[in-house]
Formats: C-alpha cells, structure tokens, sequence
C-alpha cells in the first residue's frame, strides 16, 4: 500500500526582476522549503484548477469532477521568474465520503489550503456556508487530535462570472476583503481553524493566468518559516 | 458477483451527495462511506492499464493484487460542464470463473443505467471486459507462481552480488589496516 503524497515543496531556483522583490521571492522560497501542502475543499469550488495550474501553469481548460485518485505529476511552479519545484500530489474528491482521505492528507501537511468560492459565501448562498463550517469543524477536530500547528489558508476563489469580483478597482479589493472576513461564516470558520492568530487569507481569482499567479503569490508570501 | 463490486459516482448537480453502491447497496451512513473511498484511495495507480479501442472516452483500471479500480467516463456531465467519471471497485474472487470477466461486465452494464442512471456505449462496456480479461489472465495462479519464483531468483542474484561487493571491501580495508600496523 502506497502513501498518500501530498504536495513536497522541495527548493527554488532563478533570478528576480529587480534587487527587492529578488529578496522578497528568496525569503518567500526559504519560508516554502520542505513544507508540505494540501489543497481541500468542497466540491467545485477549484481544487483541480488551483492543483492543476500548479502543475501545467495552465487556468481553466476541461476538466473531470475528482473521483478516485487523482495524482498531480512533479512539476514546478513558475512565479516572478522564480522555479518553485513541487512533488507529487493527491487530487481529493470534495465530497464529504473523503473525509478520511482528506484526514490523512491533513495528518502530513505544513500548509493547509482550504479553497471555497467567495462570490458564493458573499451572496449568502446557504449551501455553501453549511458546507464550509461542516469542513471547518472536521478539521477543528483534526488539529486537536494532532496538537499540532498547521499554516491554515482559506483561499477564497471567485468564479470568473463573479461581476462584482471582475469591476473591482485596486482602492477596492481591500473592502472586498473586509466584507468577506466579517461574514459571520468566515468568522466561525476562522475561529475553528485556530483564530486569527494562525488563519491566513487569500482572495483572488483562477480565471487567467496572471489571476492565478496572483493568487498563488498572495499565498506563498504569507508562509511562515 | 454483484458482492464483490462497489460503485461511486458524483452527483450531476455538485450538490447532492455522491452515489455510493457496495454489493448492490446504497451507502448512506457517514462511516461506511467514508471507509469505502478510503479503501478505493489506497489502490496505488502505477499498476494501471489503460484502453481507448474507440472514439469513446478511455477506460482505466488499475489493480493492486486481489483489488482493482475501473474509471470510466459517461456521455453526461456535470453542471460545470466537466466530464463526470464513474468509479466501479472489485475484489476478485478466490475462484475464477471462465466467464468472470463477461458476467462482471453484465453486472456493471446493469448498475450504471438502473443505480447511477449514466449512459455508457457499449464499446466502453466491451473494453471494460477487455481489461477484466487482462486482470484475470494476471491473477492466474499459475502465472503468480511464475512471479514468485522470477522475483527470487533476482532477489537472490541482488544478494549475491551485495555480498562479492562487502568481501572486496572487507579484503581493502583488512590491506589497508595491515599496511598501517605494518608502518
């Protein structure tokens, strides 16, 4: 019986556009080395994408709702003219039969990242925010069980139909954020996740490339060493 | 036959529940569920084989000794518009019959349009049976036998080999050692 691997963050070559942000990108690189990551999340809400874009630096395309398993082959992500090598990874399904997969996913990660559609959490979609918390309380229970302190991510994904999203100005996103973090769900699941202290957010986009890249920069540049 | 398979499907709607089967049964309990996709995620994949004989979607299935998994792809989709796989899970049998492969196949035929309610043609059914045919020939136990045998005889060779290398080494250093003392 072969592990589950989730995904290895092992080192990072390349050179940097200017003598900062070359700085930035090697703290960020130092801070990734050797951690872990896994990406869960309910279904459809861009597991595969966020996974897959990782792997082939490709958004969008065709793809198949996740059942049974699904690897993500070597690669590495390139972001700022920097290489991120990655091992493989696990694609898991979103439904809640996956749990137990999700769990030991979980058990060996560094970085946790729970992906959910923030236009949907925004419009009070019901569904959704049930969903989340049920997700929030599973891994609630993991953290205990484990004593141990994951980088938790929620990583808000906006559909590309998201208007809202899609008009913002840059003097805006940040009350967009705001409005998302004082969502009484978000709370609840921020709170669950271990607090402001430890949860981390990333709101963005996996609709073009350079979204996409955005998203993932905004991540990695809060990692801790 | 039907004991020895499980079914899993996601819902078309992404919000509805998955369809889970095992041995002709609806799964609905957390915890029965939840050991199943377990059970279906611990079959490593790089035993796999995969068959495209027709325009139709590849079929895969990957195996690891008595278990295998089956990915096939219906003409439906979800409301995402992504392709929406079907995953059938087995368990061979101690005992084989001739025609396993052909009665696995009129099981699963009936499970996808009855239980999942998914359409899939019949030459994906038929290269389904093709691959059951192929995963029967190697659970042959005469064929595993043969295995067995081939894999220690190489496992003997390897030791062989590990031990000519360690006596080189003991035999340098023993010269070594003895040059030093002799110094």
């Amino acid at each position: 019986m072969l592990p589950l691997i989730p995904v290895f963050i092992a080192l990072s070559v390349g050179i940097g556009g200017g003598a900062i942000a070359t700085s930035n990108w090697e703290t960020i690189i130092y801070a990734l080395k050797g951690k872990t990551i896994v990406v869960l999340g309910a279904r459809s809400v861009g597991k595969t994408t966020l996974l897959k874009y990782m792997e082939k630096g490709i958004p969008g395309g065709e793809y198949k709702q996740t059942l049974g398993k699904q690897e993500i082959k070597r690669t590495h992500i390139t972001l700022n003219n920097l290489n991120i090598r990655l091992k493989k990874t696990n694609d898991v399904s979103g439904d809640k039969a996956a749990y137990g997969v999700w769990k030991k996913l979980f058990k060996e990660a560094d970085l946790v990242l729970y992906v959910i559609r923030t236009d949907r959490l925004l419009e009070h979609d019901s569904d959704m925010e049930r969903r989340a918390e049920d997700d929030l309380k599973q891994i609630h229970d993991w953290i205990k069980e484990y004593n141990s302190r994951k980088q938790f991510f929620i990583v808000g994904n906006h559909w590309s139909s998201d208007s809202v999203f899609k008009n913002l100005t840059p003097d805006k996103i940040g009350d967009y954020e705001d409005r998302f973090r004082k969502l009484p769900v978000v709370k609840k699941m921020t709170q669950l996740a271990g607090g402001n202290t430890v949860v981390k957010f990333a709101l963005g986009s996996l609709a073009t490339e350079k979204d996409s890249d955005n998203l993932i920069e905004a991540i990695f540049r809060q990692v801790e060493k | 036959m039907k004991e020895h398979l499980s079914f899993w499907v996601q819902s078309l709607d992404n919000k509805s529940p998955d369809i889970i089967i095992k041995g002709g049964t609806h799964l609905c309990d957390d915890k029965s569920r939840q050991e199943l996709i377990s059970e279906i995620y611990r079959i490593p994949k790089n035993n796999k084989t995969k068959i495209k004989l027709h325009p139709s979607p590849a079929i895969t299935l990957y195996s690891s000794r008595q278990k295998f998994v089956i990915e096939a792809v219906p003409s439906e989709k979800d409301q995402s518009n992504r392709l929406a796989p079907i995953i059938i899970y087995g368990v061979l049998p101690n005992v084989l019959p001739e025609t396993w492969a052909k009665d696995v196949h009129v099981v699963i035929k009936a499970a996808v349009s009855d239980d999942l309610k998914r359409t899939l043609d019949d030459d994906a059914f038929n290269d389904i049976e093709t691959l059951l045919n192929e995963l029967k020939k190697k659970w042959n136990p005469h064929n595993i036998r043969l295995n067995f045998i081939r894999s220690l005889i190489e496992l003997i060779n390897s030791v062989k080999q590990l031990l000519r290398k360690l006596a080189l080494w003991a035999r340098k250093l023993f010269i070594w050692a003895r040059n030093l003392f002799k110094a």
